[in-house]
């Protein structure tokens, strides 16, 4: 029976193509609006560390100036940084309460191979930090791997490429062991790791979080020791009149720019670690230090996403505007289908007549429904494909896959659309089904 | 005022009516489409219903045929009260009971003719297997049997309604009603519509049929006048 209404319903769309056009086009249209509002914002709101975001944490020290708030929180109170001092990060590092730490700042310089000409160097920006940053964001390697503790301690001149980078500058050969320039210097490649982009790319700024990943990595250390110094790309905050010129002013400084990340094994060392950052905060204090009031701060991956508002209020907006247009579209789809429907009173006249039940009816046109939502989805999908791809070019600073749909989306679209047809049918096909079977026999 | 049709009985009791009349009502006017009245129908009888326009022949036959419910007295169809009945009994004693044969063929244009046929079937449990064998007998039966992948565009009128009664026969039924099944047809198609609908009656299927020919009246064994609503037998002369 089911092939049945099937057959009918596809009869039924060929029987009145510029009607059948409308509904699946404006179904398509609808649903292709709403997926993509939905798609960047289920995307943005991915879970970036799955199975440990609750134990992996950011340090917050408010040790910002006492004279004036760090800045205001959407809620209006008061911020704290969320980058650390040099002196605090190395103390907190050393004290080693932890179970994993991973520091991390960048900067930018000139790279190339050793065999190409210094006019081929390109500007790039660089992640300066600890060796645990791969282990702990899961980051997978193609060749080689981290680099050891002593790089760490030493400021060894090691360094990772991405897959991109290794494809660019060594053929996507295994380059561990081979060297490039960075500036004047040179770094001894450990290992070279694959496409890796977390959505959000939670670790950093908010106004990072939806950009790639960086193609390189050194020890934060090598960068200290070289004194690598690129004001305009590292990003710090100062306050006071500490001098800032050069990279030693910065370590010397109250400036913040350093992310410091903890990971624990259990999700109950949380407590004893915000406990240690108090004791520290509290003897910090009594040198003079740490004198504003708000707390320091341990957040965890999923509360940190919500302080910094990784799916931000323009983006829910947008999937209720979306929402609303394509509730727009299913009304008109209803009085389509009211037309439709009232176009075959004389077939249904004739079914009822030879024996077909309120109820026979209802499932033939409930399938008649649901085959228009399934093609207009199938149309929507595509799109939304379309439209997705056009918003990737335009805004290409945010990365791809904020852009793309996984498969539970799609099933979802073509989903949603047959169930949103099937829902604003069942007035038009509560119509048809109490038509009389007497009053349309005369024409048909 | 009741009417009581004298029983004119050669089998048994198919259709039973006992004061049944209609009214519509809307709401400036109430319309007495038939005033209250008695009739009974045998097996294998073949009725002419005949009255001029307006007069209320396509109320009674939908009526009969459970398109549409009287408002007073009772009716019994093979012995079976179907006052009160639900949607459902209703319209699976339709399905099973009683064919349909209009005056505007009613065939689905994207169904060929196969499929047309076979559209009351759809309603019952029948295997594939048994909807095939009956269509394709209901098609030998209406001289089409070659025809079942055509369209009903491509046949003549006379042949659409062949198709038409084939759709009604499938089902193999208790009897036929026919609202003026050769009002759309020349003469010449017409004459070959009620010689097979005589046919059909002949095999035991009770016929009910509207028409406006006196001819086609008098090849029925009985007529029923409707004028005004109400409902009279006819005697006429088997001569013309
Ligand atoms: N659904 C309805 N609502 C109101 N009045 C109706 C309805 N159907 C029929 N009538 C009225 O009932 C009366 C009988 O109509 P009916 O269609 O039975 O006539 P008929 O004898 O079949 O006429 P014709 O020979 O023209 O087909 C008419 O006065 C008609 O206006
Ligand atoms: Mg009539």
């Amino acid at each position: 029976m089911v092939g049945y209404y099937i057959k009918l319903a596809w009869l039924s769309l060929r029987k009145t193509p510029l009607l059948s056009m409308l509904m699946i086009g404006t179904i398509a249209i609808g649903i292709a609006a709403a997926m993509i509002t939905i798609t960047v914002g289920y995307m943005m709101a991915q879970d970036p560390l799955p199975h440990k975001s609750d134990r992996v944490a950011m340090v917050h020290l408010n040790s910002w100036d006492p004279t004036q708030p760090y800045g205001y929180r959407r809620n209006g109170k008061n911020d704290i940084p969320s980058t650390l001092t040099y002196q605090d990060a190395m103390a907190l590092l050393k004290a080693d309460k932890a179970d994993k730490h991973t520091l991390f700042a960048q900067f930018s310089d000139m790279i190339r191979t050793t065999t190409s000409d210094v006019r081929d160097a390109q500007l790039h920006p660089i992640r300066s930090t600890t060796r645990d940053f791969f282990d702990m964001f899961g980051v997978p390697f193609i060749y080689g791997g981290t680099w050891s503790k002593e790089a760490d301690l030493t400021g060894e001149q090691v360094i990772v490429l991405s897959k991109h980078e290794n494809d660019r500058l060594f053929d996507g050969v295994n380059s561990v062991g081979k060297e490039v320039h960075v500036g004047t210097l040179l770094f001894r490649v450990v290992g070279v790791i694959d496409d890796w982009q977390p959505t959000p790319r939670f670790y950093t700024h908010r106004y990072l979080m939806y950009q790639s990943t960086l193609r390189y990595f050194v020890p934060l250390e090598s960068q200290i020791r070289n004194a690598l110094f690129s004001p305009t790309s590292m990003g710090f905050s100062c306050w006071g009149d500490d001098p800032n010129s050069t990279l030693a002013d910065l370590l010397l400084s109250e400036c913040v720019w350093l992310h410091l990340w903890v990971e624990f094994d259990s999700v109950d060392k949380k407590d004893d670690y915000f406990g240690f950052l108090s004791d520290y905060s509290e003897e910090q204090r009594k040198v003079g230090r740490f004198a504003r009031p708000e707390p320091n701060r341990l957040m965890t991956v999923p509360e940190y996403l919500e302080k910094e508002g990784a799916l931000s209020n323009e983006n829910i907006m947008g999937i209720w505007f979306s929402l609303a247009f394509l509730l727009a579209c299913l009304c008109n789809v209803m009085s389509l289908m009211m037309t439709k429907f009232h176009g075959k009173g004389g077939e249904i006249g004739l079914r009822r007549a030879v024996g077909a039940s309120k109820k026979d009816i209802i499932i033939q046109f409930g399938f008649e429904s649901i085959f228009i939502g399934l093609v207009g989805g199938v149309l929507g999908l595509l799109f939304a494909q379309v439209g997705l791809s056009v918003l990737a070019d335009m805004f290409s600073n945010l990365h791809q896959s904020v852009m793309t749909m996984d498969i539970f989306l799609m099933v979802g679209t073509v989903g949603l659309a047959m169930s949103t047809s099937l829902l604003f049918g069942l007035w038009p096909i509560y119509r048809a089904s109490q038509i009389q079977p007497s009053s349309q026999l005369k024409s048909l | 005022m009741l009417q009581t049709i004298s029983e004119n009985a050669k089998g048994y009791n198919m259709l039973k009516m006992r004061g049944v009349a209609k009214s519509f009502v809307t709401k400036t006017v109430e319309t007495q489409a038939l005033q209250p009245f008695d009739l009974d129908i045998s097996q294998g009888e073949f009725v002419a219903i005949v009255g001029p326009s307006g007069s209320g022949k396509t109320t009674f036959l939908n009526i009969a045929g459970l398109l549409e419910a009287h408002s007073e007295g009772q009716y019994y169809l093979d012995g079976k009260d179907i006052t009160g009945l639900s949607d459902r009994s209703k319209s699976s004693l339709r399905n099973q009971k009683i064919g349909f044969i209009f005056q505007s063929f009613n065939l689905i244009p994207e169904l060929n003719l196969f499929d047309n046929i076979e559209m009351p079937l759809r309603y019952r449990t029948f295997s594939r297997k048994v909807r095939a064998q009956r269509v394709m007998e209901a098609l030998e039966k209406v001289g089409l049997a070659g025809r079942k992948s055509h369209y009903p565009q491509q046949l003549s009128g006379g042949q659409q309604q062949r198709v038409a009664i084939a759709r009604a026969l499938a089902g193999s039924p208790s009897f036929l009603l026919a609202d003026e099944p050769t009002g759309n047809l020349d003469s010449k198609m017409a004459d070959g519509i009620m010689a097979l609908l005589k046919d059909i009656n002949q095999q035991g299927t009770s016929i009910l049929m509207v028409t406006h020919d006196m001819d086609q009246a008098r090849q029925a064994g009985r007529v029923v006048e409707i004028r005004d609503g109400y409902l009279t037998e006819q005697q006429l002369a088997l001569t013309a």
